[in-house]
């Protein structure tokens, strides 16, 4: 179950089936629901995450249709597990078989989802809302046929309840008290009486319904139009043909684009087969892009990873992130000048990226005001706002060449009346130390360590020593922790 | 025989101008001269006599072996990167605007840690480069090729372990493709060999250590040789190493010797 905290308390705004069964309801008292069940297990809702996988949705059950409308209205009053979407499939139910094989299809993808969901499909959104909730289907063998079609089925459209109409509660309280429980039990009434006794909401919804007055629903369209789709009335069957599809519709975009002095920072293709797979590609740039050479050769790299199967029917090519771009010089012929270092560079880091696992980490170093040599080292994006790589400000020491980062333990077998090692042992080697350097004092960074005192502190002060040891190599290493007690971490060689 | 007397005259000529240089440096007060001893930066006068084309090769692969010193190493292969070509100048020239250095490591490929561009001054580190820290050689050599390919960075260096002669002509290739110099950071055999290549020049950089007789190591001192390579006569410089202000002087040009002269550039000649 889960809740919902407002001024009126800890509410539930979501059920699963079980909870219903026990005859919980949406918008009770959590304290009310577990007087009924007690061994109830509620979680607080996460709008963000509830949002996020709405999304997803929709942007998986556009494969269907393109006309995709959540129902926002019932997500506004926190009837959450009522809610749905609406998909004007209007011309397009024959590719997938017809309605009854598209209503299975559907079912069947969101099973696969982990989704558990009911579809039906009628002539107008307010009889297709109620006979997803109300019908009971076509006959005992398939009872996911929940197709309406008025005024064929006004029979079964006259055993909906009242409440199929979306209307507010009270209305139906009135209704329910008049002894109008099913649509039925209205639509012989005059409506002047029915507008005079309950308003005009309910003959609104009457006519919506029978498909008397229009309804407009939000469909989910992208923000700007940056979305080609293309059918193809012979199904592509090779990769080439689908990589000449994709290059001209990628040209297209980028004309369109450079027009608006846009450049895509993000770009999905999307290749819809026959059989109703979809496989998308989704490639990013780090800069606003505008040429399709360079888009069409990130592509490419993902490209073999599409199988055509018996055919692809539709490709959709699709920028939903554009950023404007500076100004650059355009040649006579409205080409831009891509020949220029910094679109060059920022096209061979986007190769470079696109080509890299997770683990292969692209960067520029930057300088972090930190004397923690581990920390004054930062990585930052090749891509976003250059950071210096040193600060003109914070100046440092004399610094090693090579870090090692974390630091290695090290046995100091001799110690010095200064305190630095004379004699250690390192990575099984022994070193005699020839000449020694320090001590460089470093503190740790208090304002990170709020919550320790001095001498937790005290512990993670580091004393660096430069040694010389008997091959030349200049050494950098430290010494930390108790007194008398010292851990001792070599971090790093110096080249001089 | 008459290559080898060829050989023979030039190697006086090189001894004689070198010595006429250092009077010269001597009576002009020299470039850097300090408790009776002569420092000039490390450059083209000092590679002219070695390499056959007159300098560092702009566009070629060169590589830096890195034995019990990754650290030198690490800061001559940076040098080598920003070496001029000309053979008229000495050390690195501020570097054209716009193309940094491209450092690929791969993991585990040097063992003295990672490179620390905090260590270097501002001056070497500009424009800003750009880093890469990879897993697999396969990756690292990918990038290289591509990145030298591209010809937007002004050399790239990579530290990985050993490769072939394919790839080291595929890296050549590239490099002339995009105009780019490639530094690669390549460790030594376990048995100390030198392992093959077909690298335009091949370098080694060992500390002072306190094994020679004569010598004692202060960290800053270094035997940089010229190994091998195309068109390349081996010779090794005493050279004084400091990342703090990016410099490689060397410390005293008598101490130059020829391949004849030194039986170690000898032996990785052969």
């Amino acid at each position: 179950m889960i809740t919902r905290s407002d001024h009126k308390g800890v509410l539930v705004c979501g059920l699963n089936a079980a909870a219903q069964k026990s005859g919980l309801q949406g918008g009770m008292r959590l304290s009310d629901a577990r007087s009924i069940l007690p061994d109830l297990q509620d979680s607080p809702e996460e709008p963000e995450l509830c949002d996020g996988k709405f999304a997803r949705l929709v942007r998986f059950m556009d494969r269907y249709s393109p006309w995709i409308a959540p129902d926002r209205d019932l997500h506004v009053h926190g009837l959450d597990g009522d809610a749905g979407l609406w998909l004007e499939i209007t011309g397009g139910s024959h590719l997938f078989g017809g309605e009854s094989a598209m209503i299975k299809q559907i079912l069947c993808d969101m099973k696969a989802q982990g989704i558990a969901a009911r579809a039906a499909i009628a002539d107008t959104a307010g009889a297709a809302w109620a006979a997803a909730r109300c019908h009971t289907g076509g006959h005992p063998g398939a009872s996911h046929e929940r197709i309406l079609s008025l005024p064929r089925d006004h029979g079964i459209a006259a055993g909906f309840p009242v409440s199929c109409l979306r209307l507010s509660d009270d209305i139906i309280a009135v209704l329910s008290r008049l002894g109008l429980k099913h649509l039925g039990d209205i639509t012989p009434l005059p409506r002047a009486n029915i507008t005079t006794r309950l308003g005009p909401d309910v003959l609104h919804r009457l006519d919506q319904f029978y498909g008397r007055l229009p309804e407009h629903l939000n469909f989910e369209l992208p923000d700007a139009p940056w979305l080609i789709k293309q059918n193809f009335g012979e199904p592509l069957g090779s990769a080439d043909t689908l990589a000449h599809a994709i290059e001209s519709m990628v040209a297209e975009l980028c004309a369109k684009l450079r027009d608006e002095n846009l450049g895509l920072r993000r770009l999905i293709v999307r290749s819809i087969r026959v059989d109703g797979h979809a496989h998308t590609i989704t490639t990013t740039t780090g800069t606003p892009c505008q040429s399709e050479s360079h888009i069409l050769r990130l592509l490419a790299e993902k490209m073999p990873g599409v199988d055509t199967g018996f055919g692809i029917e539709q490709v959709i090519v699709y920028a939903p992130w554009v950023e404007h771009v500076a100004f650059r010089q355009v040649r006579l012929d409205r080409k831009q000048d891509d020949s220029s270092d910094a679109i060059a560079l920022a096209e061979l880091l986007d190769r470079i990226a696109h080509h890299l696992g997770p683990k292969d980490i692209l960067y520029r170093p930057a300088h972090h005001a930190s004397h923690l040599p581990e920390r004054a080292a930062i990585r930052q994006s090749p891509t976003g706002p250059v950071k210096p790589v040193r600060l003109a400000d914070a100046p440092l020491p004399k610094r090693p060449v090579r870090l090692i980062d974390p630091p290695e333990p090290v046995d100091v077998m001799e110690r010095g009346a200064t305190g630095a090692p004379t004699k250690l042992r390192w990575r099984k080697m022994m070193i005699d130390v020839l000449r020694a350097d320090g001590p460089e004092r470093i503190c740790p960074e208090w304002w990170t360590h709020l919550d320790r005192d001095n001498y937790a502190l005290s512990q993670m002060t580091r004393d660096y020593f430069r040694i010389c040891d008997q091959k030349g190599r200049l050494i950098w290493l430290f010494r930390s922790g108790h007194a008398g007690q010292d851990i001792w971490s070599v971090h790093g060689l110096f080249a001089g | 025989m008459s290559d080898r007397r060829i050989h023979q005259a030039r190697a006086a000529l090189a001894r004689a101008e070198q010595q006429w240089k250092v009077q010269v440096s001597c009576l002009s007060g020299g470039p850097d001269r300090a408790d009776g001893v002569i420092s000039r930066a490390f450059g083209g006068t000092f590679l002219r006599d070695h390499i056959s084309i007159g300098g560092l090769a702009p566009t070629g692969l060169h590589e830096v072996l890195c034995g019990h010193d990754d650290c030198a190493a690490s800061l001559l292969a940076w040098y080598l990167a920003t070496l001029s070509e000309d053979a008229s100048s000495d050390g690195p020239p501020a570097p054209p605007p716009g193309k940094g250095i491209f450092w690929i490591r791969q993991r585990r490929a040097l063992d003295q840690g990672g490179f620390y561009a905090l260590s270097l001054p501002m001056t070497a580190l500009e424009p800003e480069p750009l880093m890469m820290t990879v897993d697999q050689q396969a990756t690292a050599l990918w990038t290289c090729e591509e990145v030298a390919k591209s010809g937007q960075v002004r050399a790239v260096i990579i530290e990985t372990t050993d490769y072939d002669l394919t790839t080291a002509r595929r890296l050549q290739l590239a490099c002339e493709s995009g105009g780019t110099r490639i530094i690669v950071l390549r460790p030594l055999a376990r048995n100390g060999r030198i392992p093959t290549s077909s690298a335009w020049t091949r370098w080694q950089i060992t500390p002072v250590n306190a094994f020679a007789p004569t010598e004692r190591p202060t960290g800053n001192d270094h035997h940089l040789s010229l190994i091998g390579g195309r068109g390349v006569r081996p010779g090794s410089w005493k050279v004084k190493t400091d990342a703090t202000t990016f410099s490689l002087c060397v410390a005293d040009p008598l101490e130059n010797r020829l391949s004849e002269d030194n039986p170690k550039d000898r032996h990785a000649h052969a």
